[in-house]
Formats: C-alpha cells, sequence, structure tokens
C-alpha cells in the first residue's frame, strides 16, 4: 500500500489535475497556472497559496480555483486552518479582482479525505479531492459539476500504540480529557473534541498504564481523569515554547494598549500564560501576554507589535493544534485560552511559571463545577 | 492619611491652584508648562506606567503680551502669601520653592535672567530658552485639587504635549553634560516625563503638533533645535537620554523593555515628523 508520506505536494496537484481534466467535455481545459501563489495586494498581507488553477470552456470562459494542500489524510477537526486560510484568500483575491472579477473556487486536495471531512467541506462550499478518487468540483462559469467517490475509510491508517503525548493530535485528545465531566465514552469525546476514536483509545490506553485515565472495564467509558497528573504527564511531552511556534514581540506602549487592541481584534485568538492564569489566581502583576494566534506576522502587523528579542513583552503563538484556540472563556471583551491549556502553558512556559501553576492548580482544584464543562450528549 | 509622595502632589497642586487664582486678572496670559502640564496629559491614559508622578513645583509661563497691567505679577502673588526669592520668576512660600514664572526667551526682552515685563518690571518672571512652543500649542483643561473631598478646580491654558516635549528636550540638552552631579541626576524624572508623554500621546498627534510648532516663527527655532537633540539622546539604547529614563525607573520596572519602548517610540516620532 502507498504511505501518504510518499505523495508530495506536487504529485497530488498533478494527479487532481488530470483526474478532473479527464473527467471533464471535450474543448475544455484545466490547467495549472502558478504553484506556491502569493495573492493579496500590498496593504494586506500577501498570503501563499499551494496553487491556483485555470478552468476554461470552449467559448474562453474561465475561472481560477485556489488550491490549498494538506499532504497528509485530513479528518475534519484538523480543518479548521485550512478551512481559515482559503477564506482568507478568497477575500484577499476577490479584492485584487473587484466586484465585477469572477468570483474563485476554493479547492482542498489531500491524501485522503474522510467522509465528516468531506461534509464539512460541503457544507462550506469548498471543492475537494483527493488521492483515492473522492472528488467534488463545482463551478458557476463555466458551468461544470463533478462528483467521484473514492475510499470510506483511511487506506493510509496504521495502528500502532501511543508511546508519547506529543503532537497535536494527542494533544487535542488530552485537552479533552481534562476539560470534560466524566462518564463518557471514547466515541462520545472523539465526537465532542474532533478526534477520531482510534486517537482517543490510543492516548486512554497509554494514560491507563498509570491510572490517570480510568475505565469501568476494557471496553466500557472512562470513568474518572486524574487531571492534576494528567496535566503533569502531559508536561513532559509538552513544552509551551518549543511545542508550538512562538515568537518575540514588543508592545511599545505595553500590555495595557495591547490588551485594548485585542478586544478590537477581528482575527481568531486566545490569551494563555501569565494574563490569563492572573485572571483567574493573581499572585503578581504579569508582564509578558502569551497569544495564541493562527497566523502570527500578520496579526503582529495589525497589532502594530514589532519583532523584538530583548525586552519583549508579547509572545505570539501559533499553536501546536487548533484546539489551543478552541473553548475559550471571554471575559472583559479578551479571548482567553481554557483553563487547562492555560495551565499547561505556565507549567512549561518562560517567566515565573512554577508559582503561577501552583496557584492555579489550587485554584483548578477549589471549582472544579466552574471550569469542568459537561459533554453534549445530544451530538 | 496620605504617604509622603502623595502629599507632595497634594501639595504642588494646592500651590498652583492659589498662584492661578492670585493671577485671575492675568488668566489668559498664563499656561501651564513643567510636570504638572505633563501629568494633566498623561493621567488615565491606556499607555501610563506605575512609577508615581514626582513634582514639587508647578511651572507657568506667562504670554508678556497678553499681560494685563494691573495689579503687576509680583503684587499679585504677594496676596497668596508667594515671596519673590534672590531670582527672578522663582517664588517660595513657607520657605519652599512653589511657583515658577517664566518667559520664553524670544519674547523675554534684553537682559541676562529676568524677563523685561513693563510696569511688572525686570523680577517677576525668568526668562527661559526652549519654552516657546507653549505661546503657540495649548489647549484649557480642568485642573483639580487633589485635596480629599476638596471641591476646587480652575480652567486653564496648558501647553500642548509637543511644546512640553521641546522644552524638556532643551532643559535636558542643557545640563546632561553638566559637572554638577546633583543636577544632573534630577534630569532622570525629566527624561521620564518625555517617555510619559510618548507612551500616553499618539504618535500621529504629537507629530502634526510638531508641525505646527515648526510653522510659527516664535517656536520653528527652537523646534528644529529640539529634534535634532531629540534624535541625539532618545534615537538609541546606548543615547543618554535613554540611559537616563531608565536610571529613573531601575529596580522597579523592567528596564529592557523600558529602553525598547524608548526607542521605539521616539524614533517612531521622529520618522512621523521627519515624512
Amino acid at each position: 500500500m502507498m504511505r501518504n508520506r510518499n505523495i508530495s505536494e506536487t504529485t497530488l496537484i498533478d494527479t487532481t489535475v488530470s483526474e478532473i481534466g479527464a473527467r471533464l467535455p471535450r474543448g475544455w481545459i484545466l490547467r495549472i497556472r502558478e504553484r506556491n501563489a502569493a495573492v493579496g495586494s500590498l496593504k494586506r498581507q500577501s498570503l501563499r497559496i499551494d496553487a491556483i488553477l485555470e478552468l476554461r470552456d470552449p467559448y474562453g470562459v474561465s475561472s481560477e480555483i485556489i488550491v490549498e494542500v494538506k499532504t497528509n489524510p485530513a479528518e475534519s477537526w484538523q480543518l479548521n486552518r485550512l478551512e481559515f486560510v482559503l477564506k482568507e484568500a478568497w477575500n484577499a483575491r476577490h479584492e485584487e479582482l473587484g466586484e465585477i472579477g469572477v468570483r474563485p473556487v476554493l479547492m482542498l486536495v489531500s491524501a485522503y479525505l474522510s467522509p465528516l471531512a468531506r461534509e464539512r467541506l460541503t457544507k462550506a462550499g469548498i471543492c475537494y479531492a483527493d488521492s483515492t478518487g473522492n472528488i467534488s468540483l463545482t463551478v458557476e462559469r463555466p458551468a461544470v459539476y463533478i462528483e467521484t467517490q473514492g475510499a470510506e475509510k483511511n487506506p493510509f491508517r496504521v495502528d500502532r500504540p501511543l508511546r508519547s503525548l506529543k503532537g497535536g493530535r494527542a494533544g487535542r485528545v488530552v485537552r479533552g480529557l481534562l476539560d470534560y465531566q466524566t462518564p463518557f465514552g471514547t466515541r462520545e469525546l472523539g465526537s465532542e473534541v474532533a478526534s477520531s476514536p482510534a486517537m482517543v483509545s490510543r492516548v486512554c490506553s497509554l494514560l491507563e498504564i498509570d491510572e490517570i485515565v480510568n475505565k469501568a472495564s476494557p471496553r466500557g467509558p472512562i470513568v474518572s481523569v486524574d487531571w492534576d497528573s494528567l496535566a503533569r504527564r502531559w508536561a513532559t511531552d509538552y513544552d509551551f515554547t518549543s511545542s508550538n511556534v512562538v515568537t518575540s514581540w514588543i508592545e511599545p506602549r505595553g500590555s495595557d494598549a495591547l490588551f485594548e487592541k485585542l478586544r478590537a481584534a477581528k482575527f481568531p485568538y486566545a490569551v494563555t500564560g501569565s494574563f490569563a492564569a492572573n485572571r483567574v489566581a493573581p499572585i503578581a502583576e504579569p508582564r509578558l501576554a502569551a497569544i495564541y494566534v493562527y497566523d502570527p506576522e500578520p496579526v503582529a502587523e495589525s497589532l502594530g507589535l514589532r519583532p523584538s528579542e530583548r525586552g519583549s513583552n508579547v509572545l505570539l503563538a501559533r499553536p501546536f493544534d487548533p484546539v489551543a484556540l478552541e473553548r475559550t472563556e471571554s471575559a472583559d471583551g479578551i479571548n482567553y485560552a481554557r483553563v487547562t491549556q492555560v495551565l499547561i502553558d505556565v507549567m512549561t512556559g518562560p517567566g515565573r511559571g512554577p508559582d503561577e501553576a501552583e496557584a492555579l492548580v489550587e485554584w483548578m482544584r477549589d471549582n472544579e463545577d466552574i471550569w469542568k464543562l459537561v459533554l453534549n450528549r445530544s451530538s | 492619611m496620605e504617604t509622603s509622595v502623595e502629599q507632595v502632589l497634594i501639595d504642588a497642586r494646592e500651590a498652583l491652584l492659589d498662584a492661578v487664582e492670585a493671577l485671575s486678572s492675568h488668566s489668559d496670559a498664563i499656561i501651564l508648562v513643567g510636570a504638572q502640564a505633563v501629568y494633566a496629559h498623561t493621567e488615565n491614559r491606556v499607555a501610563s506606567v506605575a512609577v508615581s508622578p514626582f513634582t514639587y513645583d508647578a511651572d507657568i509661563v506667562l504670554d508678556p503680551d497678553l499681560l494685563a497691567t494691573n495689579p503687576t505679577i509680583i503684587d499679585a502673588m504677594k496676596s497668596a502669601g508667594f515671596e519673590l526669592g534672590t531670582q527672578p520668576g522663582l517664588y517660595k512660600r513657607d520657605g519652599q520653592s512653589q511657583v515658577d514664572l517664566l518667559v520664553p526667551e524670544f519674547v523675554g526682552g534684553s537682559g541676562r535672567r529676568g524677563a523685561r515685563l513693563g510696569v511688572h518690571g525686570t523680577k517677576a518672571a525668568m526668562k527661559v530658552h526652549g519654552l516657546e512652543g507653549a505661546l503657540v500649542s495649548y489647549s484649557r483643561k480642568e485642573i483639580i485639587s487633589l485635596l480629599p473631598r476638596a471641591d476646587r478646580s480652575c480652567s486653564l491654558k496648558v501647553a500642548g504635549p509637543a511644546a512640553l516635549l521641546v522644552a524638556k528636550l532643551h532643559k535636558i540638552s542643557e545640563r546632561v553634560d553638566s559637572a554638577d552631579v546633583r543636577r544632573r541626576s534630577r534630569l532622570s524624572k525629566d527624561a521620564f516625563d518625555i517617555y510619559r508623554l510618548l507612551l500616553a500621546i499618539e504618535t500621529v498627534d504629537m507629530a502634526s503638533e510638531f508641525g505646527l510648532l515648526h510653522s510659527r516663527k516664535i517656536s520653528s527655532q527652537v523646534t528644529s533645535d529640539a529634534v535634532i537633540t531629540f534624535e541625539r539622546l532618545f534615537g538609541t539604547r546606548s543615547g543618554q537620554g535613554t540611559a537616563l529614563v531608565v536610571e529613573h525607573v531601575r529596580d522597579i520596572e523592567d528596564t529592557d523593555f523600558i529602553a525598547e519602548s524608548s526607542v521605539i517610540l521616539s524614533n517612531d516620532l521622529l520618522d512621523a515628523i521627519a515624512s
């Protein structure tokens, strides 16, 4: 079987173009106009897109297709960022072309797209293609509609026991285990946090050894999670500064000015670290603001931050997984990361972390009823 | 009871209000400058620092063209208990120096220290270089008493942030190389006042006020000179102005941040002035 890591971005795009090309009526052309294309005007931070395709009918009517590639198989819960990037690209391109220009078509190409992922893309109005033959392409002008069925199960999946909690997929499950009140089933949790049930099982198997997670029976629901130990266990495999892509910046007018700008922010973000920890369990005036954002560079520009190694007072972190920006809490007009995320970040982050972590754990112990979430049983 | 630092501030504000009341016949001619004017612009702003303001005296600029003739300045001040000291324009009350009446050099007439003010004589106010901008750029602000439960205030012309910046730059530039260590050490407060202004006032607003100061004959030269001084003292981390700002907050604030922030804000302003 072909392993997914062998499929390159170039191959995926080429295969997609020829697969779709073979299904087009006579005289129609689909070609790659540009790979790794920059879209967006200068005033908007320009965005890199994996490819722009051009679809042309025999009368010369054409449309462009903006393509983002995910070389690994994609589950529905992994699409947040890709959807965001595609929508941003659409906005930027639309701005460039103006109102009269033909609206570009968005497309995601991947080694494999799960049924849920495909459903989600269809809902979001994004076309797709994967290497197993799942294709959905709808273009209004020139009008064309192609839909083909490929694999229903991920042919690239390899099941093997998990050895650590490193990485975004394990981290996402750990956050789920930390955040929700027990009991819950692995499938139930998986669907709530958009992880595969298989991944939930693998993480639980690893944690059951140390009795951090306990099940009623081998195939039964998870009845208890020792969140304090789980956070400490996670901290051996997670580090705020190395698990996330962290860059340092300075807001020359200080943190109050930064938070004032965050209140008006139009992009997704979540404040973590000292500022978030001190909000619930204050111990000392925080100094260094740590913020999760998907795209640090344009965010820094829109906030007026300057890159700085010395004297920096802001860290922008591209998250290890979108879960860092999920289940956030809003207070005083600011979005804060979930307290469980804040805990792992102050435990492993820079500054006076350990003291802050201790104070936060104490607060969390006394206030489980406030921060523990109830799983949405209807889903 | 308040801490002594706060008491000093309260007293300084009371002295200012007393002097303004005493000079009510000349109210159009008086413009607040100095530290109390800096705080009027920077207090309650989003971008501010936790270092408490610390000032002893009230600095007031007189516009010679707008002075009334009666009562004379010295008599009016005397009626509120302020006695002229040995130097022109520096008034004391209860043995403490409290109110300085100043006239920008450009309009101060001949003579070395005392401004030539017609019926008011040559001792009522001191001539100072660098304050010219206060006559060009100011806005009226409500200045209130800091006494607990006091209900006293006055509406007063307050020099604009750029005019205050220019004045502080001249003061620092004249004294920074002084051999007198005590004279030099007090400059860190002035340098920090510059930083307070840079933090609190939007760069574009400050730059447009600089444009105004440049455009008037009376303030044009002092403003150009101040911009050159500003770049030399505050434009880099190793500049003497940056060093003074850091010196003022050593042990209380993160000095790396303050230095970096001061240099960035200074250069932002220099760029905005040049464009």
